[in-house]
């Protein structure tokens, strides 16, 4: 990559770091279109769902994969298969609950059925079809790799593409320990649809700037933090405060008194594309975004409130009391996050329309420099400009 | 008609005539939140209130995880965030409360469940269904203050949430 814009859409210094936006990016179907052949179809690990809900032989969950419908279900050797949402016969949808168990994958259409392993099992009236017929021609079509990592179900269309762990680099154990190393139980579920880019959502959650200014009631929360971009595209934000920081804060009243963003090495971390993660070892809910998108101006969430395996039932709901006050669509926090992605969105088709992206350009990683910097969003878009093909 | 039709009669009467004071106190909060009157809303809960929102899934599941799940303090934090702090873009919401079906156990006591549908218009005049949802209410009477909701449980339907909610249903 050399000094200059990337086929007009991401600016780049002489020192090949991205420092400008074009908001095509947001709004341009043919961008669109590249996004889900390149990334969602391509070298990355794609995350769609929690372990949680498919653990026993027999279950199964529904979800996207870029705009693509899946199917995941663990097979009766214990092997977690991801297949098209899709009959082989007429391309119906075949699988439509949410999640579920059960032995035989049925086709509404006309009985076609499939198993555990996606082999075609039952056809009715085969014989009008021939000799020359065999089911074994006509399986759930594959989506790919699936792995598991800490609890979290990554899949991939790339055969190429290096193992979970080697992609996460070392954003890896950050995550597998903020994740308990999967050992988790679900709280419940959040989903809502947002009327911006996917890519607006990622950003929002890896932005550390935006905290005390957007959210006033974070105002005399916030402290300093620590800003990464790792390789791959990952982002992470983690809370640098003293110890008698963190004294004054708690001794304060407020809504966000017992906030999970202020308490200690809270963890904010985004994996390239789709995951975004808030947690901390020391609180009881952990935080799972998964990122759908839905045509250039829409974004699904389907966020998993995970708590610590072994909470007794009274700790989960007052857990999930707590969780709720700041995060979700009523939250005190997350309200104001999707009136600003709206915002951006709505005047995304102006003449002039960029994001500059060069606080803390030349911080290091890490560093009391890196405070409300952003790496992680320049990390972002430098795989998001790798995956996408553009040249210098 | 003996005394016994007469009293029969008048109990009927006062038990219809609780069920419509509840009614309007149900019609009342919604009007109130409607017009952003968030201190007329809040008036309309008891002291020792719980207000609860959970999304039909969660619900289903028996997954405890709520979208609001406010005691009176809560409550008062989310008036202040919905009058203070939020940044929202100003918008308008019409409630529809339908279905409602009224019980009184007894002279303090009341229970209401309703359908409530939500409908935003945004600053340019577009309006679209935003939340509909199932309500379940325990109410009680504090003689001169009148009914206060007690406890409120939302059962969202539209779990699929639009963008955010601000006021609650």
């Amino acid at each position: 990559m050399t000094e200059g814009t990337l086929n007009g859409l991401v600016s780049l210094d002489q020192r090949n770091r991205v420092t400008a936006i074009d908001h095509r990016v947001y709004t341009d179907a043919a961008v669109y279109s590249a996004e889900m052949a390149k990334i969602f179809s391509g070298p990355a690990w794609i995350f769609l769902g929690l372990e949680q809900e498919v653990l026993r032989p027999g279950e199964f969950l529904t979800t996207y994969m870029g705009e693509v419908p899946v199917l995941i279900a663990r097979d009766d050797d214990n092997t977690l298969r991801i297949f098209e949402n899709v009959c082989t016969h007429r391309g119906a949808m075949v699988e439509r609950h949410a999640h579920g168990c059960t032995r035989t994958f049925r086709c509404l259409y006309h009985n076609w059925s499939f198993g555990l392993n996606g082999a075609l099992t039952g056809v009715p009236k085969p014989d009008s079809y021939g000799e020359s017929f065999c089911k074994e021609d006509y399986p759930l079509p594959s989506a790919g790799r699936v792995e598991v990592f800490a609890g979290l179900i990554f899949a991939s269309r790339d055969p190429k593409v290096p193992s979970v762990p080697d992609y996460l680099g070392d954003l890896g154990p950050i995550i597998a320990d903020t994740m308990r190393w999967g050992k988790v139980e679900l709280l419940g579920r959040h989903r809502s649809v947002i009327d911006a880019n996917w890519k607006l959502f990622f950003e929002n959650t890896v932005d550390a700037y935006h905290a005390e200014n957007l959210h006033r009631p974070l105002k005399n929360y916030v402290v300093d933090n620590a800003n990464y971009a790792f390789p791959n595209g990952h982002g992470l934000i983690r809370r640098l405060a003293t110890a008698q920081e963190m004294a004054k804060i708690e001794a304060r009243k407020g809504i966000a008194h017992d906030s999970t963003l202020i308490v200690g090495d809270q963890r904010t971390l985004g994996v390239f594309p789709n995951l975004l993660m808030l947690g901390s070892p020391s609180r009881p809910v952990i935080i799972i975004r998964q990122l759908i998108p839905k045509g250039r101006n829409r974004l699904e969430l389907v966020v998993y409130y995970a708590s610590p395996a072994g909470l007794s039932a009274s700790e989960k709901e007052r857990a999930a009391r707590e969780i709720c006050s700041l995060f979700g669509p009523s939250g005190a926090v997350s309200v104001d996050d999707a009136e600003a992605m709206q915002a951006v969105q709505r005047a995304a088709v102006a003449h002039y329309s960029k994001t500059i992206l060069t606080r803390g350009l030349n911080a290091s990683p890490g560093t009391a420099e890196s405070s409300s910097g952003e790496l992680s969003l320049r990390g972002f878009y430098e795989m998001w400009a790798t995956c996408m093909g553009l040249a210098g | 008609m003996s005394n016994k039709d007469v009293a029969f009669a008048g109990e009927a009467v006062e038990i219809h005539l609780r069920k419509q004071a509840v009614l309007d106190h149900l019609y009342r909060v919604c009007e109130a939140i409607d017009n952003f009157d968030c201190e007329t809303w809040a008036d309309g809960f008891s002291d020792d209130c719980q207000y609860r929102m959970i999304p039909r899934e969660n619900y289903d599941r028996g997954l405890p995880l709520c979208l609001i799940d406010d005691d009176r303090a809560g409550l008062l934090q989310r008036v202040k965030l919905i009058t203070e702090l939020w940044q929202y873009e100003p918008f308008r919401e019409t409630r529809q409360l339908s279905n409602v079906v009224v019980t009184s156990p007894s002279e303090g006591t009341a229970t209401a469940k309703a359908t409530i549908a939500v409908y935003r218009t945004s600053s340019e005049g577009e309006s679209s269904l935003h939340m509909v949802a199932r309500i379940e209410d325990n109410l009680v009477n504090l003689g001169d203050r009148g009914w206060k909701i007690k406890e409120r449980l939302v059962i969202l339907e539209s779990f699929k949430v639009h963008n955010n909610i601000v006021l609650p249903a």
